[in-house]
C-alpha cells in the first residue's frame, strides 16, 4: 500500500520572517492578516501564546489580552519563496511531492522501501534536511496524507502510524479541532457526534444524504480516507532554465547580439518545451563592460514557443539602445512560463522535425555536390565589391559582426535580386547603346552615376567608377569603368 | 518591391505567394533581366522570415543577394547550390527535396534555354508533392509551353519596363498557365531598384 509522509511546520509564517534570526523567537509577536476584515491571528510565538493568544483568535482579543503583542505582517513572497526550497529540498528524498498551501509538505513513499531502511529513516532524513534550511519539523507517515498530517500536526518529533491504522489514528480526534463549518459543526451538536470516531460509526451515506458533498468530505475524513494533498512527479519545483552566453569581445551592436539571442532563445525554448511548458516572460542579465549588470524583462502577449516572436521582441528592445556600455555576455532566464496547449507543443515538434530535418538535408547535399558548392551568403568587411559578399559552408553559424544594420522595412518587401558577373565582363558602351558578347546591342534608356569608388592603395588599388544603365528593353546594369584607359565592364544585373 | 505600398494593376489576383503551391512544380519565364529571381526572392524572404529554410540552385546565373543581406535580412536558414551550369540543377533539386521538410520552397535557376527530360520533370514533381516543398523554376524559355511544359502548376511570364528617370521598374507579370485558374490574367508591379540612399550600401 502507499504510504504517505507529512512534514508539518509549526508557525511557518513566523519561521519564513525568523529563519536567519532564530534570536527573535522568544520574543512576544504573532502574524495577522491585516488586510482582512476582520483580522485573525495566524501565528503566535511560544511567549504570545503563554499570555493567551491563540491562531485563529481576532486581532482586537490578542491584543486585549496582550497590550505588549508585536504585529507582523505576513511576507508572501518569502513564503513563497520558502515553499519553493522546502519542496525543492523534499524532492531530493522522494519523487512525489506536494504541499497544501499551508504548513504541510507531503511526500510519496511508495518505492522508497528499497531506498530506506526504514520509514523512520526517511522521516529523520526529511526533517534533518528541513533543518538545514533553518525550518523545525514535525513528521508523520501514514496510508493517507489527511491522517498523515493530522498526527503531524498534534505530534513534535517522528511518528510512523501502523497501515491500515488511519482510521484509528483519527477516531479519537475532536470534530472541532478538524474545522467543520457552522452548518457542519450545528448538525454535530445536534446528532451528539464528538469525535471523528462518532462520525465513523453512522450508517455510511447518512451525511452525504444530509449535506451533499460536504458529507460526503467528513464521512471520508473521519474513516481517514479524505486526503489533505496528492503527492506527484509534476509538483515537483524544477529551476527554470538558464542560457548563459558570452560574445567573443565586448560590443554595442545590436547585430551579433540578435544573432546570439536566436541562438540562445532556440535552446530556452526547448528546455521550456521540455517540461511540456510555453514561454511567458524572460530575464536578460547583460554584463557591460564596465562590470555592471543590467536586467531587462520581457513578456509576451501570451505564452509562445514561437521562436520568431521572442526574436522580434528581443531585437525591438536591442534597437532602442539599452546598453551604457559594451556587453561582454549576457544570460536569458525563463522568469514565467504556463502550461503548453496541445497546438503548441505540436507546433514545436513541427518546428524541431523541421530544423533536424534542414541539418541532414545540408550534409546531404554538401556530401554530393562538395562543401564548396553548398553555401550560404555572408557579408565581409571590405570596400572591394565583388568580395563584399563570401560564400560561406551551409552548415556554419557566423555572428554577424556588425557589417549591415537591419531596417525592418527593408524586407518587408524584396529589394532587386542581383546577379554578379564574375569576373566583370568587358563590355561595349559607345555612342548611347552597350554590347558584349553575341547579344545585340541595347540602347541605354537611362543612366545613373558615376560613383566613383577608390580603395585599398595599400594592397590591389582599386578606381572605378560605377553607373546604373537602364536599357529601352527593361534590362538594368551595373556597370563600372576602370584605369586610365576608362574601360567599361559589366558587374552585375538586375533580375 | 512587393510590398504593400506598391501600386499594382490586377485583375481581381492578389500578389502571386509561390511558396503557398506546395507539392507543385512553378515555372517563371523571362528574358535577361526580366525580374524573375526578384519575383522569386521575395516568396524566399517571406519563408525565411516565418523561420522555414530555402534552397537556392544557381544553375550558372551568378546569384548574388547583396542588397538584401545589407539591407539586414537574415539569411540564416538560406542554402545556395552553386553549380557551375544547369546541367545538374534538377539533380541538385532532386537532393534538397529527397529530406522532407528540410525546406518549404526550392528555387531551381537554370540560364540559357534549357528544354528538360519529361521524365526527370516527372520525378521531380513527385519529390515535391512528397517533401510538401514549392519549386519554382527560372528560365528564359519564350515558348508557350515553357520549359516544364505538362507539369508545371502555374507558369508566369515576365518582363520589366524601366522609365526614363531613376531606376525604379515596373514588372509586368502575366499568367500563362495555371492548372486551377483561369489564364491571361495580367498585373503591374512596382520594383524599386537597390537602396542607394543607405550609408553601408555598396551598389
Amino acid at each position: 500500500m502507499a504510504r504517505t509522509a507529512c512534514v508539518w511546520i509549526p508557525r511557518f509564517e513566523l519561521a519564513v520572517r525568523w529563519v536567519d534570526q532564530p534570536q527573535a523567537w522568544p520574543s512576544v509577536a504573532a502574524v495577522s492578516e491585516l488586510a482582512q476584515s476582520p483580522a485573525r491571528i495566524v501565528a503566535a510565538t511560544p511567549a504570545a501564546e503563554a499570555r493567551g493568544v491563540r491562531e485563529g483568535q481576532l486581532l482586537h482579543e490578542a491584543r486585549t489580552l496582550c497590550p505588549g503583542l508585536q504585529v507582523l505582517a505576513p511576507d508572501k513572497e518569502a513564503q513563497a519563496a520558502a515553499v519553493a526550497q522546502l519542496l525543492k529540498a523534499l524532492a531530493q528524498l522522494s519523487p512525489q511531492v506536494d504541499h497544501d498551501g499551508q504548513r504541510g509538505f507531503f511526500a510519496g513513499l511508495s518505492g522508497m522501501e528499497r531506498l530506506w531502511k526504514s520509514e523512520r529513516a526517511w522521516a529523520e532524513a526529511a526533517r534533518a534536511a528541513f533543518e538545514r534550511l533553518g525550518f523545525f519539523s514535525h513528521v508523520a507517515v501514514a496510508d493517507g496524507s489527511l491522517a498523515a498530517r493530522l498526527i503531524a500536526e498534534r505530534h513534535v518529533g517522528i511518528v510512523c502510524a501502523a497501515p491500515g491504522a488511519d482510521a484509528q489514528t483519527v477516531a479519537h480526534l475532536p470534530l472541532a479541532t478538524l474545522g467543520p463549518s457552522k452548518r457542519v459543526a450545528s448538525l454535530f451538536r445536534w446528532l451528539g457526534l464528538v469525535t471523528a470516531g462518532d462520525v465513523a460509526r453512522l450508517p455510511k451515506g447518512s451525511l452525504s444524504r444530509r449535506l451533499g458533498a460536504e458529507g460526503a468530505h467528513w464521512e471520508a475524513l473521519a474513516r481517514g480516507e479524505a486526503a489533505a494533498a496528492w503527492p506527484s512527479a509534476t509538483k515537483a519545483p524544477r529551476d527554470l532554465p538558464r542560457i548563459e552566453t558570452e560574445l567573443d569581445g565586448p560590443t554595442s551592436d545590436a547585430e551579433p547580439m540578435v544573432f546570439l539571442f536566436k541562438c540562445a532563445v532556440e535552446k530556452l525554448l526547448a528546455e521550456v518545451a521540455r517540461e511540456r511548458q510555453s514561454l511567458l516572460e524572460i530575464e536578460v542579465e547583460a554584463t557591460l563592460w564596465d562590470r555592471s549588470e543590467h536586467r531587462h524583462r520581457i513578456r509576451a502577449a501570451a505564452a509562445s514557443l514561437e521562436h520568431k516572436t521572442w526574436v522580434d521582441l528581443l531585437r525591438l528592445w536591442l534597437m532602442a539602445k539599452p546598453f551604457a556600455e559594451p556587453v561582454v555576455s549576457f544570460a536569458l532566464c525563463a522568469v514565467a512560463t504556463e502550461a503548453a496547449s496541445s497546438k503548441q507543443l505540436h507546433l514545436w515538434d513541427k518546428h524541431v522535425e523541421e530544423s533536424e530535418a534542414f541539418a541532414r538535408a545540408v550534409v546531404r547535399l554538401g556530401a554530393q555536390w562538395g562543401k564548396q558548392c553548398v553555401v550560404r551568403p555572408a557579408l565581409a568587411q571590405t570596400l572591394c565589391p565583388e568580395k563584399r559578399l563570401t560564400w560561406i559552408p551551409a552548415w556554419e553559424r557566423v555572428a554577424r559582426q556588425g557589417l549591415g544594420h537591419a531596417d525592418p522595412q527593408a524586407h518587408a518587401g524584396a529589394s532587386a535580386v542581383l546577379m554578379l558577373q564574375e569576373p566583370p565582363l568587358p563590355i561595349v558602351w559607345q555612342g548611347g547603346r552597350v554590347q558584349w558578347g553575341k547579344r545585340p546591342s541595347l540602347r541605354v534608356h537611362c543612366l545613373e552615376g558615376p560613383v566613383l569608388l577608390q580603395t585599398q592603395w595599400w594592397a590591389q588599388p582599386l578606381a572605378r567608377a560605377y553607373f546604373w544603365l537602364g536599357s529601352e528593353r527593361g534590362e538594368l546594369l551595373w556597370v563600372f569603368k576602370e584605369g586610365q584607359a576608362q574601360a567599361p565592364y559589366l558587374h552585375a544585373w538586375v533580375d | 518591391m512587393f510590398s504593400e505600398a506598391t501600386a499594382w494593376v490586377s485583375q481581381g489576383l492578389p500578389p502571386i505567394a509561390l511558396e503557398s503551391c506546395r507539392g507543385e512544380l512553378v515555372e517563371i519565364s523571362g528574358g535577361f533581366s526580366s525580374g524573375k529571381a526578384s519575383l522569386a526572392f521575395a516568396s524566399c524572404l517571406r519563408v525565411l522570415s516565418a523561420g522555414r529554410a530555402v534552397a537556392w540552385v544557381d544553375g550558372g546565373a551568378g546569384f548574388w543577394p547583396l542588397v538584401q543581406l545589407e539591407a539586414g535580412a537574415f539569411l540564416d536558414k538560406l542554402v545556395v547550390v552553386r553549380l557551375g551550369d544547369s546541367q545538374h540543377a534538377l539533380k541538385a533539386a532532386h537532393s534538397a527535396l529527397a529530406v522532407a521538410g528540410a525546406f518549404a520552397l526550392v528555387v531551381v535557376h537554370l540560364v540559357d534555354r534549357v528544354r528538360l527530360n519529361d521524365m526527370h520533370l516527372r520525378k521531380l514533381k513527385l519529390s515535391a508533392e512528397r517533401a510538401g516543398c514549392a519549386v519554382v523554376v527560372l528560365n528564359e524559355a519564350q515558348t508557350q509551353t515553357g520549359a516544364l511544359g505538362a507539369h508545371v502548376f502555374l507558369r508566369l511570364g515576365i518582363r520589366r519596363h524601366t522609365p526614363r528617370a531613376g531606376l525604379h521598374s515596373q514588372l509586368h507579370i502575366e499568367v500563362l498557365r495555371h492548372k486551377r485558374g483561369p489564364l491571361g490574367h495580367h498585373w503591374t508591379e512596382l520594383s524599386y531598384g537597390p537602396n542607394r540612399l543607405r550609408v553601408d550600401s555598396t551598389v
